[in-house]
């Protein structure tokens, strides 16, 4: 545990005019680790970036980087990569290379090179000209070639095939390997499992879930119980505070639970199923249960 | 080193507690033999495409078992000592969740007792046939 | 930091200087054609003041095609502000950067304006006045100002800038004079169309040399005939306007 984290959100909140896009979001980064950034579009990750580096101006709340606000000093050392390219189309990715040269200390040319074969880019040809994957390997080249320490990376896979969003995922690796510190949102949620330290899911601009993978996978499970006969009523399921989701289905429940399975298995226990079982959650369904409901395909007649 | 671990990522088991499982693995089968290096944090992290955080997590509760040892700027090695029967250990309780996860689907299904006996005693038959040892 | 502006004022500089050279050219081809007559005897002379004054409207119109300079910044603007440097040192690097290019797009013409008299030798039909101090400083004025309004209305928008430069030249070539003229016998509405025409760079033209540029139809105006007094006011709204840009573009929120 360090006394400063890299990344520090305090309950941020930001409204546009009636609209609030998040609230009382409180993020904490440790450093040296990744943190992935969850939600369905629409949900506030990348208002959040922007209140973070001084991009846009929180309604409330305090966003700091190693322990002070963002301030011009500060991007030395962090990159940011957005989920929009800013690139400037009219000119080559060679331009954009001499631009970083010229304004960061930091920049290793060599390693631009690599990444550059590694994505097989032409550097003489318009930005406007590239497909949006390439646009996002030139973001990330840019990125990356600075060295930072900390890394702010708005769905970096964005239009890449899966080949290279194997290789952003191992370039994302490779820095935290050498001690940077990664946010990062994705959906592509596969990605984040793999290579995240915590994961925090926004819904409609709330911290819905928030924690290491680990734990989350040790606390959201989904207890199963079957029935001889059809599922009788269990009381008080829906308003239960651990529960997210019931299914029934014919002589089956489930419950997706968010904390205590133990506890709910011996709930149910209660009303004589035939079993009752306690199953693991991958990080998909954790996020689809914590997130989804209104988005069930319709069933015609039932 | 490639092919020696893999992990589930989509498991609702933690990945660290995976590797550190198939560590254990390897040195009870002695695919890795006493003394041997592991492969660095780094290297084994971008292998795998895990987070590397939960590879040092691994080779830390390794060390802390006494399966291996880290030095500072030299690396990972399998123990000398001991750490054989540790990692068998750790294997048979492996084998214990996982017989007892089938055991108990076995139930789920309906079997009674000894009917299940019978089917365990034909896979037995059919995966260790006779004159195999161990 | 400032490399992308240099680029950006590079491109500039190419299609200003192809206009420019075509007209070059095409003025010497036709002009030293054989049989071409050219009045090169009598006529006179030209002050310099008028000269620097037709040279320095070339300047205007590359300031106006510059003043946008940081409104081009605005769609991405990402990429610059996630850069180890202050906005408002950015801007005022830009601006920096702008100005020198004016100057440079002010030398260009008149160089080549120079060389087509000396192809003819008869550079010294230039000659200079007691004017051609405070006619340089009052075309510059007004280049600047004109560059300091639009980088002042355009700075801290997102949208595409070309439309308030296409504006601009709409509205102080076009309508103010029109105005200018439809109202002078409507006193009250003239006195709110002459303190509009104070923020119309064109209309510090006239009399700055014997030229008249624009449309003088002798109706009252605020701008006052002093040349100098003008000056002051060209180069106070650049000034003026150039605050404003930076000041809005940093307070600018994606």
């Amino acid at each position: 545990m360090s006394s400063t984290y890299a990344i520090a959100i305090r309950d941020f909140t930001k409204r546009y005019g009636s609209f609030e896009a998040v609230s009382n979001l409180t993020l904490e980064v440790e450093p040296g680790s990744i943190c992935g950034l969850l939600g369905p579009n629409g949900s506030g990750k990348t208002t959040t970036f922007k209140c973070l580096l001084n991009l846009a101006r929180p309604t409330s709340g305090t966003m700091q980087v190693e322990g002070a606000p963002v301030q011009p000093a500060t991007f030395e050392e962090l990159a940011y990569v957005p989920e929009r390219s800013a690139l400037y189309e009219w000119l080559t990715l060679a331009d954009h290379l001499e631009f970083n040269r010229r304004s960061y200390r930091k920049y290793d040319a060599k390693r631009a090179d690599e990444l550059v074969n590694l994505f097989r880019l032409e550097r003489k040809k318009k930005v406007g000209k590239l497909s949006k994957g390439q646009q996002t390997a030139v973001a990330l080249i840019l990125a990356f070639s600075i060295q930072p320490r900390i890394l702010v990376l708005d769905e970096p896979a964005s239009g890449l095939d899966p080949v290279f969003q194997r290789v952003v995922l191992d370039l994302i690796i490779e820095a935290a390997a050498g001690g940077a510190t990664i946010l990062f949102s994705s959906h592509q949620i596969g990605q984040v499992e793999r290579a995240a330290d915590r994961v925090a899911i926004l819904k409609n601009g709330k911290l819905i879930v928030d924690g290491t993978v680990d734990s989350l996978k040790g606390s959201e499970k989904v207890v199963e119980a079957i029935f001889d006969q059809a599922v009788p009523e269990v009381d008080g399921l829906t308003s239960d505070a651990r529960i997210r989701r019931v299914e029934r289905s014919g002589r089956i429940l489930r419950a997706y639970v968010k904390e205590d399975s133990d506890g709910i298995a011996r709930r149910l226990s209660e009303y004589s199923p035939k079993n009752v079982a306690v199953m693991d959650l991958n990080l998909e369904d954790i996020f689809i249960n914590a997130v989804g409901g209104e988005t069930a395909l319709p069933q015609g007649d039932r | 080193m490639a092919a020696i671990f893999t992990v589930d990522p989509r498991s609702g088991v933690p990945l660290y507690l995976q590797l550190i499982e198939q560590v254990k693995r390897a040195v009870a089968l002695g695919t890795l033999g006493p003394g041997e290096q592991l492969p660095t944090v780094k290297a084994l992290a971008l292998d795998l495409t895990i987070n590397p955080n939960t590879v040092a997590r691994a080779y830390r509760d390794l060390e802390h078992d006494g399966v291996i040892d880290t030095s500072p700027g030299r690396g990972s090695f399998v123990r000398m000592d001991g750490s054989v029967g540790e990692s068998r250990r750790a294997v048979d309780d492996v084998a214990r969740s996982v017989l007892g996860d089938a055991v108990r689907e076995a139930k789920t299904l309906g079997l009674a007792r000894k009917r299940a006996a019978e089917i365990f005693g034909e896979q037995l038959d059919r995966w260790f046939p006779a004159g195999e040892k161990e | 930091m400032y490399y992308i502006e240099l680029l950006r004022l590079r491109r500039s500089f190419i299609i200003y200087g192809g206009i420019l050279g075509s007209l070059f050219l095409l003025s010497m081809i036709t002009t030293h054609w054989p049989g071409a007559i050219v009045n090169k005897g009598d006529s006179g002379t030209i002050p310099l003041s008028v000269l620097l004054s037709i040279v320095g409207f070339c300047a205007i119109i590359f300031a106006t095609a510059i003043g946008t300079s940081l409104n081009r910044e605005n769609d991405g603007v990402e990429m610059v502000w996630t850069k180890p440097i202050a906005r408002e040192r950015l801007a005022l690097m830009y601006i920096a950067l702008d100005l020198v290019a004016i100057i440079v797009a002010f030398l260009v013409p008149l160089a080549l304006a120079i060389l087509i008299f000396a192809s003819f030798g008869l550079t010294k039909v230039i000659q200079p006045d007691d004017k051609w101090i405070s006619a340089l400083i009052l075309t510059f004025g007004i280049a600047f100002m004109w560059y300091g309004l639009l980088q002042g209305l355009t700075s801290w928008q997102s949208g595409r800038g070309g439309i308030m430069v296409a504006i601009s030249w709409a509205a102080a070539a076009v309508v103010m004079p029109v105005l200018m003229a439809a109202t002078a016998r409507s006193p009250g509405l003239h006195e709110v169309i002459m303190v509009l025409n104070l923020l119309n760079p064109l209309a510090y033209l006239s009399s700055s040399a014997h030229v008249q540029i624009g449309v003088d139809t002798g109706a009252p105006t605020l701008i006052p005939h002093d040349v100098w007094a003008r000056v002051a006011m060209t180069w106070g709204f650049g000034i003026l306007g150039s605050l404003a840009a930076i000041v809005g573009w940093k307070r600018l929120e994606v």
